[in-house]
């Protein structure tokens, strides 16, 4: 077994690393990541971006379309829900970046990664999928304001067709956040096994003790969400018809 | 600011005298330059992030293998279908021009990257000369699990030189 170590040894001759120095390790600091962390980190990002778009369409609504009460209260509703799914993504994210920690063992950050992918990240799916609604609402108001100066009214179909624009884009969403993840779990499942079988069972079990429960709460979740939606869709049409 | 660009000066130090450490890590994970390049841009990255919080609880190498560690085994390819092995010709530049030294490494290569990643790693931190006690904690096992493991491993790697010698 020394002859392993010698030859490991024989890797500390590199004279210097190619391509690496000072200026690469500033570019480094900034660059995109690779990780399982740095893909939802980019999800969360993605989602904030979406937010801030949703607030500004939701702001300017309500400046341009201040003397119309239907179009204030339409915006009140959709401020309300962006704040408290704002407030849920930071909460979220603060657990996430509390999981993602890589300076802890192995064990420790793989386990930690699967419970929250599996317990957490389903409802960070649904709060990204939402912001769609809270963003491509306000945008449709705004565009009619800006492009008319009023709003038009909509006709049934019109109506129909954005109505399955905002379901197919929150639906979507979700579907491929999900199944981005999806393929993550698989990748730590594999390496919690490999570090120890114990590590998966103890995940597991931790997992599905909580699975039963947070399976009510998506479902009640996701009819509450679109409750909410066909409510404005529907004070949506009964304005602008 | 000033504390910023300190702090940042100290961070590229620490890259500078453990890119021997960081590059090793690269070789064992990744199978060509491009995925190496980016998991050295990762671990730099997840050092950078780590380091603004890390406040000497761990030995300072335990924490460095940690972070690197962390990221090489959940780092996500880009190319999915490629196949995981060291493509040993891209490591020809800095190995020792010495035939028998030359080729003993390249075997060495190649046995580890047939390892599943978390094997990878227990091997490294052994071929790193850690000891036990320092290999449980990067990796959060027992001591004597680390043993086992590490005979395993060994046995393993054996076997898988073995036959590349044969072939």
């Amino acid at each position: 077994m020394n002859d392993l170590r010698k030859g490991w040894e024989n890797i500390d001759e590199f004279a210097g690393i190619p391509g690496i120095g000072i200026t690469s390790v500033e570019k480094f600091i900034h660059g995109r990541s690779i990780s399982i962390a740095g893909k939802i980190r980019g999800i969360f990002v993605r989602d904030f971006i979406f937010k801030s778009l949703a607030f500004l369409f939701i702001v300017l609504n309500l400046i341009l379309n201040r003397t119309d009460p239907d179009i204030q209260l339409i915006n009140a509703i959709l401020g309300i829900l962006w704040i408290i799914f704002t407030l849920l993504g930071i909460k979220f994210y603060r657990e996430f970046k509390r999981s993602a920690d890589p300076a802890r063992s192995s064990r420790e950050n793989l386990s930690a990664l699967l419970t929250f992918l599996t317990r957490r990240f389903p409802y960070e799916a649904i709060i990204a999928a939402t912001t769609y609604i809270c963003t491509i609402l306000p945008m449709i108001l705004l565009y009619f304001t800006v492009a008319f100066g009023y709003l038009k009214p909509v006709s049934q179909q019109t109506y129909i067709f954005f109505s399955f624009l905002g379901i197919l884009g929150t639906a979507s969403g979700y579907v491929l956040d999900i199944r981005s993840v999806r393929h993550h779990i698989r990748h730590i499942k594999i390496c919690l096994s490999d570090l120890n079988d114990n590590a998966l069972a103890l995940a597991s079990q931790h997992t599905e003790t909580k699975r039963k429960m947070d399976h009510i709460i998506t479902i009640l979740i996701q009819v509450a969400i679109l409750l909410a939606f066909l409510g404005i869709l529907a004070l949506f049409k009964s304005f602008l018809t | 600011m000033e504390q910023q660009r300190g702090h940042k000066g100290s961070f590229i130090q620490l890259i500078e005298a453990n890119k021997g450490i960081i590059h090793k890590i690269c070789l064992m994970y990744t199978s060509n330059l491009a995925d190496k390049e980016d998991l050295y841009q990762e671990i730099c990255l997840q050092l950078w992030r780590s380091f603004r919080t890390y406040r000497s609880e761990s030995k300072f190498s335990t924490w460095l293998y940690r972070v690197a560690l962390n990221t090489a085994i959940s780092s996500v390819r880009k190319d999915r279908r490629q196949v995981e092995t060291v493509q040993l010709d891209q490591t020809e530049h800095f190995i020792a021009r010495d035939s028998e030294r030359e080729g003993m490494t390249r075997m060495l290569f190649k046995a580890v990257s047939r390892l599943n990643k978390v094997d990878r790693a227990i091997i490294l931190l052994w071929l790193e000369k850690k000891e036990y006690a320092e290999i449980s904690e990067v990796m959060g096992i027992s001591q004597s699990a680390v043993s086992v493991r590490l005979v395993r491993i060994r046995e393993r790697l054996k076997s898988i030189m073995k036959n590349l010698e044969d072939e």
